[in-house]
């Protein structure tokens, strides 16, 4: 559905460096990578708000670069929250915004507005960081789009928006023929709603990976400090020593049966971590 | 490109700033600079940019289904339409000035007649000129542009009024009423007309050049 090839973008400091990664249909994409890694600059590439030195962009088969009008009706892009027209009521961005989209549907916004509560008739300035995260979502819901991305939705909600966010983002991808890239710190997130996750590091995809798979092809162990011998520690993503002993991260197939460390299974956030600590690596 | 003006139009621009044309009817004000309610218009879109970047519109517009191009053809029809809306209101106003105005003649500057109204398109046209392509190297920082549009249009003004006055044989051709040299005004009027539209048509062409590839 969306498929990113070889974006680059340089600044003076800071390379984005051959971005890659495919978003299937009827899927969702999560996007993680410490803060200035270069996710936002990674969608604003996609979107052609950065413009990219090289590499391609495609939307259900359609090159962004020479169909961007028709790309970007096919896309729908939320910034995380939404901070324009801080004056303006939402009824008036709504009546402004919706002439660009053919299908743009009415009936599907004032579900939205119903579901997240917005009052049309509310200023953006007069909205909580959360009312304008919703509005942004409600914006880019409504003009039946095939991609949803979206940067960060997630911050600024509290645990109970977040988790009725996540509902909302299974019913888009429901029917099998939309998907959702969204970038985020909350692995949390992830863990609940995510098909794939993507780890951009440095401005280099580090990890490109089915959720399940990512999980189930790396355990965390631990052991005494006496060990952690030079051996294990060329076998292991990454560690952190302790009092008393250590902890890692290691990939399922380098574990050996003579190994005597304990193993658990790793959060996202683990992996996070332990890949962030050790840069490079092959997911 | 209409819906994008639409957009525009309607997000940045409060309607109190549709004010601003009202003051080309300075015009009817007897022996005053006329040029300087037609300089208003500066203000006008000084105020839209303002607007604009506090609204962090062009980042929103980016996100729309528009070519790049738009965003730029868009402030460019702003721009055109604060000025020639300035410039209706004090054309409207030019037949009622000569009424009003006592002496007949303006002491102070260009009479309003065609010629003034020739000056004023070829002082707004170099204005665009200066100003459009230079804003869009960023789309967003406006205040030397601004200044610098602003001594375009003041010497241009100035270059082009100083003969007239000072020139006897200019000053009874151009400036004043005098029938008989009416083709003279008109000629001066078609040509400030056709800078204009070269200037902009211009402007809007290497701002789009300037825009494709700034960072949003």
């Amino acid at each position: 559905m969306l498929q990113v090839e070889n974006l680059c973008k340089a600044f003076d400091t800071f390379l984005l460096d051959g971005v890659s990664f495919t978003v299937p249909s009827g899927a969702i994409v999560g996007f993680i990578g410490q803060n200035g890694a270069g996710k936002t600059t990674t969608l604003k590439c996609i979107m052609r708000s950065v413009f990219p030195d090289s590499g391609r962009v495609t939307v259900d088969g359609k090159d962004m670069g020479e169909n961007e009008t028709e790309c970007k009706k096919l896309i729908s892009f939320s910034s995380g929250t939404f901070e324009y027209y801080r004056n303006k009521k939402l009824r008036e961005i709504v009546a402004a915004v919706k002439p660009f989209y053919d299908n743009w549907s009415d009936g599907d916004f004032n579900r939205y507005c119903d579901r997240f509560n917005l009052d049309v008739n509310k200023r953006v300035k007069e909205l909580s960081a959360g009312m304008k995260v919703k509005f942004s979502l409600a914006l880019a819901m409504s003009h039946n789009a095939k991609v949803f991305i979206f940067d960060e939705p997630t911050s600024g909600l509290d645990p109970i928006a977040r988790d009725e966010l996540l509902d909302v983002f299974r019913d888009i991808v429901e029917d099998g023929d939309k998907s959702i890239l969204f970038s985020t710190h909350i692995t949390a997130d992830l863990e609940k709603c995510a098909d794939y996750v993507l780890f951009i590091k440095d401005g280099q995809i580090i990890v490109d990976s089915e959720k399940d798979a990512l999980l189930d092809n790396y355990a965390l162990i631990k052991g005494g400090a006496d060990e952690l011998t030079d051996e294990l520690t060329r076998r292991l993503i990454a560690y952190k020593q302790h009092q008393f002993g250590y902890v890692a991260l290691i990939a399922r197939s380098k574990i050996r049966s003579t190994d005597k460390f304990v193993t658990e299974k790793p959060t996202l956030d683990d992996i996070m971590v332990y890949f962030n600590k050790r840069g490079q690596a092959q997911a | 490109m209409i819906k994008l003006l639409n957009k525009d139009l309607k997000l940045n621009m409060p309607k109190p700033l549709y004010l601003f044309a009202l003051l080309g009817a300075m015009i009817i004000i007897p022996n005053y600079p006329y040029i300087v309610g037609t300089g208003y218009t500066i203000m006008h879109i000084m105020l839209y940019l303002q607007f604009s970047n506090e609204n962090r519109s062009q980042e929103f517009s980016a996100m729309l289904p528009i070519r790049r191009h738009d965003i730029v053809s868009s402030t460019t029809a702003v721009f055109a339409l604060c000025q020639l809306m300035n410039l209706a209101v004090s054309a409207a106003c030019a037949y009622p000035s000569r009424l009003i105005n006592p002496n007949v003649y303006n002491f102070v500057g260009l009479d309003a007649n065609l010629t003034f109204f020739g000056v004023a398109f070829a002082c707004l046209g170099l204005f665009n000129l200066v100003v459009i392509p230079r804003y869009f190297k960023t789309g967003y920082k406006y205040g030397v542009t601004l200044i610098l549009g602003l001594l375009t249009f003041v010497a241009f003004y100035l270059i082009c009024e100083l003969p007239i006055q000072l020139i006897p044989t200019l000053t009874v051709a151009l400036d004043g009423y005098d029938a008989a040299y009416v083709w003279a005004r008109l000629t001066v009027l078609l040509g400030g007309v056709i800078i204009y539209c070269l200037a902009t048509y211009s402007a809007n062409r290497i701002a789009i050049k300037k825009f494709e590839r700034v960072n949003l």
